[in-house]
């Protein structure tokens, strides 16, 4: 009852969804980098929404499963094959024993998450040959791939390069000329760019003041201004504190967004305030219930029917 | 500190996720003492909604659950009255923890390489960087960077120095300084810092600080140069 790393990738890892109450003692919180997509993978397959689950990048590891068992996978498009069988994203899919997964070709997005039923055990990189204990026994035993026939919405998802922001505290360091720049025009993300951070390329920003600021506070999607006028936004494994001055942090609903961007994918910062990120947080989370509620229906109904078979 | 000081703070938004109260506009140990009086005040009485809190030297930051927040009837500025009525509660104020480390330190040498370029830069010898680096009991004013990393303050205003402008990797127990802070990298990280010695000290334990924010540390030179 496990799967086993065949063949390891660059930055694959089993994710949490954030570890809170603790950074008072500088210790992140860490988590999935998209939050959209990994929620909405656990609600396919009839997890909690916050259940543990595989992060992974391109390329891929290679994944072996010792048992059947029933997984989704959402996100970026790399392409994933089951025994040379090309898989469909967004779908609730069962995998035969001895099922072997691979993702061939990356062809939009930069993470994608793997949910398995029941959760996972263990934490950390994924590393070759490692096998990872599947959190419940899966109540099915199938020698044959069987991809249901429905799928999650997920426009949410949609590789726009449009970004909100709310104006950050050091937001008036910024002179005129630059504030301008930033909101309307479009920069390239860098190839500086992990779950700690994501670095944009632009001409270099201008400050009316060069005064240090007191570290405090910094937050996933925190938009830090470096010496050197150039910026990074912070991600989930951002430090909890910092010196550089905050002009603009992304909305949460548009994180997810921001997180499947790769070197060379443009963003275009737009303003937006308090009022109007907390209706799109809302509205994608009501979004995510809801794929939550009608997949936990769909599943019930197709293992009543199907006991039998499998 | 008098009264007046005490009520006044700012609170900004710190994303669509996070408020800051900003009880100060220094560095210093009243406001910092403020900073984890008010901490302790709304750890142990936690509101509901709010995940996390990050003390800094002269800051507050809560962490909340947009979920919870947005679906209060104003959203956020629900949140902010409960903050706001909750400064008004008078509190003890913390005074500095009586917990004072008392931390061994080999100074320059491998392990304190950029100690001789801060002396010539200074024009301070090595012998005098050591004792204005010592003299003092420092106080924690916060954790923050990695996990179990200490910015004690305030440091000599002659040993003053800017951050280093590329991040070098750090070993666990090197002792740095930047501006007029003073810290310890409790693991191995890059840094910026201009490292001036090393302790074995122990600073984390299973993972977890054994510096806590209020907490006093004296640096003991085990070394003559």
């Amino acid at each position: 009852m496990s799967l086993i790393i065949h063949k390891a990738g660059i930055l694959d890892t089993i994710q949490h969804f954030g570890v809170k109450g603790l950074q008072s003692k500088g210790i992140r919180p860490g988590g999935v980098m998209d939050l959209f997509s990994a929620s909405i993978a656990n609600a396919l397959v009839g997890n909690k929404l916050n259940e543990d689950l595989l992060e992974i990048h391109f390329p891929a590891c290679e994944i072996i499963f010792t048992k059947s068992c029933l997984i989704s996978i959402v996100g970026a498009h790399f392409s994933a094959k089951l025994n040379e069988k090309y898989l469909p994203l967004n779908r609730p899919i069962l995998i035969p024993t001895n099922g072997k997964l691979q993702f061939v070709a990356p062809k939009s997005g930069r993470i994608v998450y793997l949910a398995i039923q029941g959760g996972l055990l263990g934490q950390g990189r994924l590393i070759k040959n490692s096998e990872i204990a599947f959190k419940k026994k899966p109540k099915l035993n199938t020698s044959s791939l069987h991809i249901f026939p429905w799928s999650a919405d997920v426009h949410w998802q949609k590789y726009s390069p449009e970004i909100h922001v709310i104006q950050g505290r050091e937001w008036e360091r910024l002179n005129e000329e630059s504030q301008r720049q930033f909101c309307c025009k479009p920069f390239k993300l860098s190839h500086h760019a992990d779950r700690m951070g994501y670095r944009l390329q632009h001409q270099p920003f201008h400050t009316r003041t060069k005064e240090e600021i007191i570290s405090s506070a910094v937050n996933f999607g925190t938009i830090q201004l470096l010496p050197n006028g150039q910026t990074i936004v912070l991600m989930a494994d951002h430090q909890t504190t910092g010196g550089y001055p905050r002009i603009a942090h992304v909305i949460s609903a548009d994180l997810p967004k921001l997180a499947q961007k790769s070197p060379g994918d443009e963003v275009i910062f737009h303003l937006t305030d308090q009022e109007t990120a907390e209706k799109e947080w809302v509205a994608q989370q009501k979004h995510i219930r809801q794929i939550q509620n009608i997949s936990q229906l769909k599943l019930n109904e197709f293992f009543q029917k199907n006991s039998n078979q499998l | 500190m008098n009264a007046e000081n005490l009520k006044s703070y700012e609170i900004y938004a710190l994303g669509d996720s996070a408020i800051t109260i900003e009880f100060g506009k220094y560095i210093n140990p009243e406001t910092n003492d403020l900073v984890i009086s008010r901490f302790n005040q709304f750890q142990e009485n936690p509101i509901k909604g709010v995940l996390d809190l990050i003390p800094s030297y002269h800051s507050l930051t809560l962490c909340y659950d947009l979920n919870v927040v947005a679906k209060q009837k104003s959203g956020l500025h629900s949140l902010i009255d409960q903050v706001k009525s909750r400064l008004e509660e008078p509190i003890e104020l913390h005074t500095h923890s009586t917990q004072l480390h008392e931390v061994p330190v080999v100074y320059g040498g491998k392990n304190g390489s950029d100690l001789l370029r801060v002396s010539q830069e200074k024009g301070i010898d090595l012998q005098e960087i050591i004792r204005l680096h010592a003299e003092p009991t420092y106080r924690v004013y916060m954790l923050g960077f990695i996990p179990g990393f200490a910015y004690l303050g305030e440091l000599h205003a002659k040993l003053t120095m800017p951050r280093k402008s590329t991040p070098q990797p750090m070993i666990p127990g090197s002792i740095g300084i930047a501006g007029l802070q003073t810290g310890i990298y409790p693991s191995f990280s890059p840094g910026g810092w201009n490292i001036i010695g090393h302790t074995d000290y122990p600073l984390l334990e299973n993972g977890m600080p054994i510096l806590q924010a209020g907490d006093r540390v004296k640096f003991i030179p085990l070394n003559q140069l």
